[in-house]
């Protein structure tokens, strides 16, 4: 049985009377243990996808969804004690900034052990010592006393994965966790979050805006663009094989080293305005294989000839 | 943490010292009273009534002819606790306020800031004068009235903050890891806020001592024989012109101790501003 289903995620931004459609048509489902990665442009909706999953998005926006479910409980149903219980315990979260999720006047100790707290197994300062072994952190009696404007960038990651890992979750949601790292500390806190996932037998749900980091550390790879899933299958198979055009461009337009083109090909034109996506699919104004049908109706996930992958493209078949 | 930078940039503030060193003085020679004096500050000797400034009686005696240095050390405890007690009723109720209207804002907001309008708008002396009036003039009435009507400044000024500091990654990290309401107020926000109630509860607390005086004149305030430095000046007044000793030193007091408040609570500002950097 999987550990996470979505069917059909829609979540909309209400802004002066007018609802702006953030994300559409979102489905995918997560097994126990597997790691899945979601790239996606800025403003392609990666990050409101992972942060509707705990209901953090703010109260102007409105997620709908067939079904968004984690271990047979209705998430969008939950009742506000139960959903705590479900954040930061089953379900783990890791943020984009260690820089500004740590609350900069307690110590950073402090905010573990209150997560431990809350989360049933008591105060244990030899617990939050060996969770920070576990993220790999020098020195952990130090960290536990310090106030995290004393740590370094990677070592505030570090902490805030040992935050989330406090409540040993069975799905990791990390979003963006590197991109306020610097390069060479990317690299170093991917690799954590594959090893503990691993230790611990954790899925994983990884999202992030460089596709390169997400190669060989993720089971599955999905593709945002425009607020929708374009595609959708095993990693080496997307990221080889790509069958949804936007995923070809995209792919296209990363820098290689065996190339040696002075000028990598970039996808003409810019992504849809969320205030005013085109009818049919959303890629077709930039889409170099676009014809008829494609103006008309919006694509939806449909199994390629490898079952395993799926991918929202009319040229693989129109809706029946 | 942070309070060891403090520290040094307070000691640094040679206005906002003064201030404390002059407090704790006053503070100090409210508390030691009974070492301070032998006279018993209610007993009245009429043979001795109205003597001025002399070596048995420091500051002179009185129409009752009760010892006015002993009064003003007695009297230094019913001011300086009526202003503390008064200030950490109000604080205890603006932070409460401002703290729930930051954070959850929409209707909860819409309403209490509305009733901080209606507060406001009250002309403080009648509402206290009111209620005075209707209750009865003690130590304790007049300061929960105080309290009572001077939390709505500091309301306005908790819910600023916090509808910033709501805003910032810790707190959705702190919702994300599955913290209650009352646990992100008071743990995760609570901390950033004290250093502005810091600020203006010392402004406060001169200010309900200026309250209290201003009562005391018109009677209202803390009732004879109980001595506050409010009602000490009011009971000189008819004797001006025969005994000034009676009330230039309790006003001379009820200034040095505001001034002092004011100069601690603006340094304190400083001291916490961060754009303040010498």
């Amino acid at each position: 049985m999987s550990l996470l289903t979505i069917e059909n995620l829609r979540v909309e931004y209400r802004r002066g009377g007018k609802r702006i459609p953030a994300v559409r048509n979102v489905s995918f489902s997560l097994a126990p243990g597997e790691s899945l990665g979601i790239a996606g442009e800025s403003g392609s909706g990666k990050s409101t996808v992972a942060l509707s999953l705990l209901r953090l998005l703010p109260e102007s926006a409105t997620v709908t969804a067939d079904t968004l479910c984690f271990e047979g409980q209705e998430i969008l149903s939950l009742a506000p004690g139960p959903l705590r219980a479900l954040r930061g315990g089953p379900v783990g979260i890791v943020f984009q900034d260690p820089f500004s999720a740590l609350n900069p006047v307690l110590t950073v100790g402090e905010q573990v052990e209150e997560v431990l707290e809350l989360h049933g197994e008591g105060r244990s300062r030899a617990r939050v010592l060996s969770l920070f072994g576990q993220v790999r952190l020098p020195d952990p009696a130090g960290v536990y006393g310090a106030y995290p404007h004393q740590l370094s960038g990677g070592q505030r990651q570090r902490a805030c994965l040992a935050i989330a890992m406090a409540g040993r979750p069975k799905l990791l949601i990390a979003d963006e966790p590197t991109t306020a790292l610097d390069v060479t500390v990317q690299r170093d806190i991917l690799n954590l979050l594959d090893d503990v996932r691993r230790e611990l037998k954790m899925a994983l749900l990884l999202v992030t805006h460089n596709v390169g980091l997400l190669s060989e550390r993720t089971d599955r790879l999905a593709i945002l663009y425009a607020g929708e899933m374009v595609e959708i299958g095993p990693t080496a198979t997307v990221l080889g094989t790509p069958s949804h055009p936007y995923t070809q461009g995209l792919l296209k337009s990363l820098p290689r080293l065996s190339h040696t083109e002075r000028r990598l090909p970039a996808l003409p034109g810019q992504p849809p305005d969320p205030r005013d996506i085109p009818v049919g699919c959303p890629f077709r104004p930039r889409c170099p294989s676009a014809f008829a049908p494609c103006a008309t109706e919006d694509p939806v996930l449909r199994p390629m000839k490898n079952p395993s992958v799926h991918a929202a493209c009319h040229l693989y078949g129109v809706t029946p | 943490m942070m309070w060891r930078y403090y520290g040094i940039r307070f000691l640094g503030n040679r206005l906002a010292l003064a201030g404390a060193i002059a407090l704790l003085f006053i503070g100090l020679a409210a508390w030691t009273a009974p070492l301070l004096t032998r006279h018993n500050p209610n007993e009245q000797r009429l043979t001795e009534r109205l003597q001025s400034p002399s070596a048995n009686h420091l500051l002179g005696t009185d129409d009752l002819g009760r010892d006015v240095f002993s009064r003003m050390l007695y009297g230094g405890r019913v001011s300086l606790r009526v202003g503390l007690l008064a200030v950490a009723i109000s604080v205890t109720l603006g932070t409460l306020v401002g703290l729930v209207a930051g954070y959850w804002g929409g209707v909860t907001d819409a309403v209490l800031m509305r009733l901080v309008d209606i507060v406001l708008c009250f002309p403080t002396i009648f509402l206290i004068l009111m209620v005075i009036a209707f209750l009865e003039p003690s130590l304790w009435n007049v300061m929960a009235v105080i309290g009572f009507t001077s939390w709505p400044g500091l309301a306005r000024l908790v819910r600023g903050e916090t509808l910033s500091l709501r805003e910032r990654d810790f707190v959705l990290a702190a919702r994300g890891l599955g913290l209650s309401a009352p646990r992100i107020l008071f743990v995760h926000l609570l901390p950033h806020l004290v250093a502005p109630i810091l600020v203006s509860a010392t402004l406060g607390v001169g200010g309900a001592i200026l309250t209290e005086s201003a009562l005391s004149f018109l009677g209202l305030g803390v009732q004879p024989p109980l001595a506050s430095w409010g009602n000490i000046l009011t009971s000189g007044k008819d004797y001006l012109h025969v005994a000034w000793w009676l009330s230039i030193f309790p006003g001379v007091a009820i200034l040095v101790t505001v001034l002092a408040l004011n100069l601690l609570g603006e340094g304190l500002r400083d001291v916490f501003d961060p754009r303040e950097n010498q």
